[in-house]
């Protein structure tokens, strides 16, 4: 399974000793959408009176609705929360390949793909190009109702109308957590921050951090014979994880391929 | 987004064959590129320092600890759960995580108002200043004091866990009124059937820290048991696999496949409404098979007994043999008897299991006979014997409040007994329902002046339209809120209220779990509005009212008043605050590690909890017996009692819906989900953002129907529909899902608000219009049992 090729690919960016990774516990999540509410209030993800049409609303943590197809009381559903995979494969991410501008790439230091607001034409070659439908497009410019952009966080931008944008794996954050580190004169590669979906979770279902450290627990977990990753064949690297005993879940990510 | 299982794949492999092939013309992009650089604004934050503050949070009448992270101390950004807390030990749930999304909400209120038109015109609201509207109510509360018609005030708190349901009660009592009630929660019916139980009325709460096996009726600890949090944390953990250890048996029972029962180990779908007798089942194969706890054969009731008038009753131990034996009760719930039987023996032979109940996520009451079950199938597991698993709540030694000696007069009635209820429990019972419905009908006495304190009963409670029909009998009604909700639109006099962020409260112990508990949300900022605390307001009223009431209020203020309370328990030398490392559940008895009021308030306000063991339940049991009794007892001392003997003990009851079935083919029933809020808080900007598009589309709510159901029906996937009842009626689309048994239609509760501003008001639809509420002949609290309804396309 999916497992096999990802240890080696984390590998093949052989420069860095960082892959900043993510394994989500489905048999833990009770898709209680915290993780979602705490990244959007985070990174300043803006909303509109109407986010009912999810091919057009914004969102950097999604919920995804898995079912076992079984009839009553066969059935069986589960969420799956989806940030960008922040995909690992050699060269280029299928959304960094397709960018003619360069607005988004992956910082090889540390395997996150990021987005540079500014040079983005607004083309969406990228949101086609993503199979995880990770990136969202600005059809509109955010505003937020008075007072409430009080809360507005100033560590990341808000965006524009015409710009794509996803998640950044708190980005922010782990330039935050590296100036502490090279203030404190230890090394800022590798270090250790928590995004904010991973402090929300009320079950710890997600678990953050060095996929290349053997120590990491993200490690560990991603080699755990639960885990899996979402259309693996792809051969899109995903760097994150997913858990699940249940064989019809594990089913589902692979099914087809 | 849905995403069915051939969906979910087809998308994957599409999108990128799609893109790879067959690129966009460039002609395209550099249209696109023109146009985006149109960027006419975009707010930027303005920059500055981040740091967090520690406190409480409270939102749901949990005690999570948080950390608020504020830029140069003054703009509040972000809320994330803190570790030190041993309840949510560090996560939260989506309503905590959006509690900056409160302070700032553009539909708060922020100076006090008066309806100058028509009441429920939010146009008529004019400002009026603090002091104005204080003395204009205190000069009301004297007057009808001076005139004895003290009972014709009336309040609904929706802050029942918090000194300030304790402050309201105290107020009542020396101002002499009954009227006193609170938002309906699951628990209000759990503390009844204690009382009966164990002449106690505190509820059950369980230590989940030490089961092998939990038999969950309908408990939906992933959905709604309160408090969210730390319950998904709690029963998440149990489920994990931990190395050498045998994974806990959770078996969840209930007849519509929640997020909890997707979760559990084992999930056993039974007719709706029949999970109490599943467990009279399996109570009944105990007995039969003699595993039942040996004290438990002297317990009142077990077996054939003598009432107070000399008469003998059938035991318990008969009526299990006689009515619930594996036949019976597979036909009542449609469970099969060899499942019955495997439960049964599941439950006997695994030394630490337990059974937890719920009211399928509706917090509401059960009605009285089924939590009565559920509490019995515990007593013959020898449960709540000292060592738990379960355990009846005990308070935290708080300082008692000032004796009241001219207080309530022996004639005086709470409304609804004097409009002719009578409950054999009423005098411990949140008799809400029954209270509205003596006011709607102009029963009793009239009430001139009713206050609604942080509860938007407008929205919260079930059968609206009796809601609305009551308050429109009210001569003056005060909400105090800091939201512009369905209750405060209908005010004549709203006095704002300061939100989570910027307040003192506390919580005291906290649902379910068996320990004492006692907690402090502090302010980690100045109010940004001029909204003031409740308890402040009714400190500052209660001095104005007369100089009897003022001589029992002897505080200066709400926080006086908190570390009034407070200093009970450090004079009381008990508990211990507890960090990031205590179990909370666990028996370690709990030493003192604090030494005085100042540093125990400090380590508090810092998200910090004060915690003791759980009191051994033998040590609780105040029945005439001085055991636990499975006979209901206070019938035999109550002038209305049932007929059959099999109602004096726990049963199974069915309970009928009205309406003709020819109309009303269908059942319809509410759900909550974790994810929306049905209380007096509503959901967020956020949490509004993160719906599924199958529960709502544009404007338009969904009811959730069976496949089957669909099709004998014809209805597709989004066909419109009118949903409707005996109550009301509403136009929704169906979601067809195979998560609901035939017959039986559910509509999640937290949707369809008439208030606030354009991201929530409108939405969906308010499941409480359409739903009846039956009032428990026992104890008076209100069940939202599922409803007869009809689908009409449209
Ligand atoms: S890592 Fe950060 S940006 Fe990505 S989903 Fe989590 S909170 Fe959002
Ligand atoms: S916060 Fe955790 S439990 Fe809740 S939806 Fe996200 S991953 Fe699942
Ligand atoms: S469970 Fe209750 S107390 Fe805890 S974070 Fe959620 S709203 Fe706050």
């Amino acid at each position: 399974m999916s497992e096999k090729h990802s240890s080696n690919t984390h590998e093949e960016h052989g420069k860095s000793k960082v892959r900043y990774g993510m394994v989500i516990d489905l048999d833990k999540c009770t898709g209680c959408m915290a993780c979602a509410v705490a990244c959007h209030q985070e990174n300043n993800v803006s909303f509109r009176p109407d986010e009912t049409d999810k091919t057009r609303n914004i969102a950097w943590m999604r919920m995804y609705f898995l079912e076992n197809g079984k009839e009553y009381p066969e059935y069986r559903f589960s969420y799956l929360p989806r940030p960008c995979f922040h995909c690992d494969s050699p060269h280029h991410t299928p959304c960094t390949f397709v960018c003619p501008v360069n607005a988004t790439q992956r910082d090889e230091r540390t395997g996150i793909v990021n987005m540079i607001y500014p040079r983005c034409i607004g083309c969406r070659y990228c949101m086609v190009a993503c199979p995880y439908h990770a990136r969202s497009f600005n059809w509109w410019d955010p505003t937020w109702p008075k007072p409430l952009e009080e809360m507005l966080n100033p560590e990341v931008s808000t965006r524009m109308r015409g710009v794509i944008e996803k998640c950044t794996f708190c980005h922010h954050r782990l330039n935050k957590a590296r100036d502490k580190a090279r203030l404190e004169g230890k090394d800022p590669d590798g270090v250790e921050y928590t995004p904010a979906c991973v402090e929300a979770c009320p079950t710890g279902a997600i678990v953050f951090g060095n996929l290349r450290d053997p120590e990491s627990e993200v490690s560990k977990l991603a080699k755990s014979p639960r885990a899996f990753q979402i259309s693996a064949k792809l051969k899109t690297y995903p760097k994150v994880y997913y858990l699940s005993k249940e064989p019809w879940i594990r089913k589902l990510s692979d099914k087809g391929l | 987004m849905k995403v069915g299982r051939r969906a979910f794949i087809g998308f994957v492999a599409g999108a990128v064959g799609g893109t790879l092939l067959s690129p966009l013309p460039w002609k395209l992009t550099d249209d696109i590129a023109i146009w985006t650089q149109n960027w006419s604004w975009r707010p930027s934050p303005k920059r500055g320092h981040r740091a967090g503050k520690q406190t409480l949070c409270n939102l749901c009448g949990g005690a999570c600890g948080i950390e608020v992270d504020f830029i140069n101390e003054k703009r509040a950004i972000y809320v994330r759960g803190s570790s030190v807390n041993p309840l949510n030990k560090g996560g939260l749930c989506s309503l905590g995580a959006s509690a900056v999304q409160f302070l700032y909400a553009p539909y708060r209120i922020s100076q006090p108002l008066k309806q100058t038109k028509k009441r429920g015109d939010i146009s008529g609201f004019k400002p009026i200043s603090w002091q104005e509207a204080l003395s204009e109510i205190s000069k009301r509360l004297s007057q009808l004091k001076q005139e004895g018609n003290g009972k014709s005030v009336a309040c609904i708190s929706g802050q029942r866990n918090s000194s300030i349901f304790a402050l309201w009660e105290h107020f009542f009592k020396a101002y002499g009124s009954k009227n006193i009630f609170a938002l309906p929660e699951e628990t209000d019916g759990w503390k009844l059937a204690s009382m009966s139980t164990f002449g106690v009325p505190e509820p059950c709460s369980f230590d989940l820290s030490r089961v092998d096996c939990v038999l969950n009726f309908g408990a939906e600890w992933a959905d709604n048991w309160r408090n969210s949090a730390p319950m998904a944390r709690i029963l998440a953990s149990l489920m994990k696999e931990k190395p050498g250890k045998p994974v806990v048996e959770v078996v969840h029972i209930s007849s519509r496949l929640s997020m909890s029962a997707t979760k559990a180990k084992e999930w056993i779908p039974v007719k709706p409404g029949t999970e109490a007798a599943l467990a009279l089942g399996i109570a009944s194969i105990m007995v039969k098979e003699n595993k039942v706890s040996p004290d438990v054969v002297s317990f009142k009731g077990f077996k054939k007994w003598e009432d107070a008038s000399g008469k003998t009753r059938t035991g318990f131990k008969e009526l299990l043999l006689k009515e619930y034996s594996p036949d019976k009760v597979s036909k009542i719930t449609g469970v099969e008897q060899r499942k019955i039987l495997e439960l049964a023996r599941l439950f006997a032979n695994t030394p630490r299991a337990v059974a937890i109940w719920g009211s399928g996520g509706k917090d509401c009451p059960n009605n009285f006979y089924s939590d009565l079950a559920f509490v019995a199938l515990n007593l013959i597991k020898g449960n709540f014997s000292d060592n738990g698993p379960c355990f009846l709540q005990s308070d935290p030694p708080l300082t008692p409040l000032p004796e009241v000696k001219e207080g309530w007069s022996d004639d005086l009635r709470r409304l609804d007994e004097e409009a002719g209820w009578f409950f054999p429990f009423g005098l411990y019972s949140n008799a809400i329902y029954p209270f509205l419905d003596a006011l709607s009908s102009g029963k009793g006495y009239p009430i001139k002046v009713l206050f609604i304190q942080e509860a938007n009963p407008l929205y919260v409670l079930s059968e609206t339209q009796l809601v609305r029909d009551a308050l429109e009998k009210v001569e003056t009604i005060i909400v105090m809120s800091s939201f512009m909700d369905e209750s405060a639109i209908f005010a004549d006099i709203i006095l704002p209220s300061t939100t989570m962020l910027e307040r003192w409260d506390d919580v005291c112990n906290i649902s379910k779990v068996p320990n004492p508990i006692y907690a402090i949300s502090a302010p980690v900022m100045e109010p940004i509005f001029d909204v003031k605390h409740p308890g402040d307001i009714l400190i500052q009223i209660a001095k104005k009212v007369d100089e009897q009431v003022k001589g029992v209020f002897p505080w200066k203020n709400y926080v006086d008043f908190l570390k009034y309370r407070a200093k009970g328990i450090v004079e009381s030398k008990r508990g211990a605050i507890a960090d990031e490392n205590v179990e909370l559940c666990s028996q370690a008895p709990a030493k003192p590690n604090y030494s005085n009021l100042k540093e125990f308030l400090k380590k508090l306000s810092k998200g910090y909890v004060w915690y003791d063991s759980p009191e051994p339940t033998s040590s609780r049991i105040k029945t005439m017996s001085g055991k636990p009794e499975f006979a209901i007892s206070a019938f035999e001392r109550s002038p209305k009692k049932p007929e059959k003997d099999e109602f004096f003990l726990p049963a199974y009851i069915e309970i009928k819906p009205a309406g003709s079935e020819k109309e009303y083919p269908l059942m319809l029933s509410a759900y909550s989900c974790s994810y929306l809020a049905s209380s007096y808080v509503p959901n967020s900007y956020l949490m509004m953002k993160d719906l599924w598009d199958f529960q709502l589309k544009g404007n338009k709510g969904f009811v959730e129907i069976n496949p089957v159901t669909a099709r004998k029906l014809g209805l597709k996937e989004s066909s419109s529909v009118v949903l409707k009842t005996m109550k009301a009626q509403a136009k929704v689309l169906v979601h067809i899902t195979p998560s609901v048994p035939e017959g039986i239609i559910y509509v999640p509760k937290g949707l369809g608000h008439k208030a606030y501003d354009e991201y929530i008001k409108d939405k969906g639809i308010n499941i409480g219009d359409l739903i009846e509420v039956q009032v428990d002949p026992v104890t008076g609290l209100g069940i939202e049992g599922p409803v007869r309804a009809q689908l009409i396309r449209s």
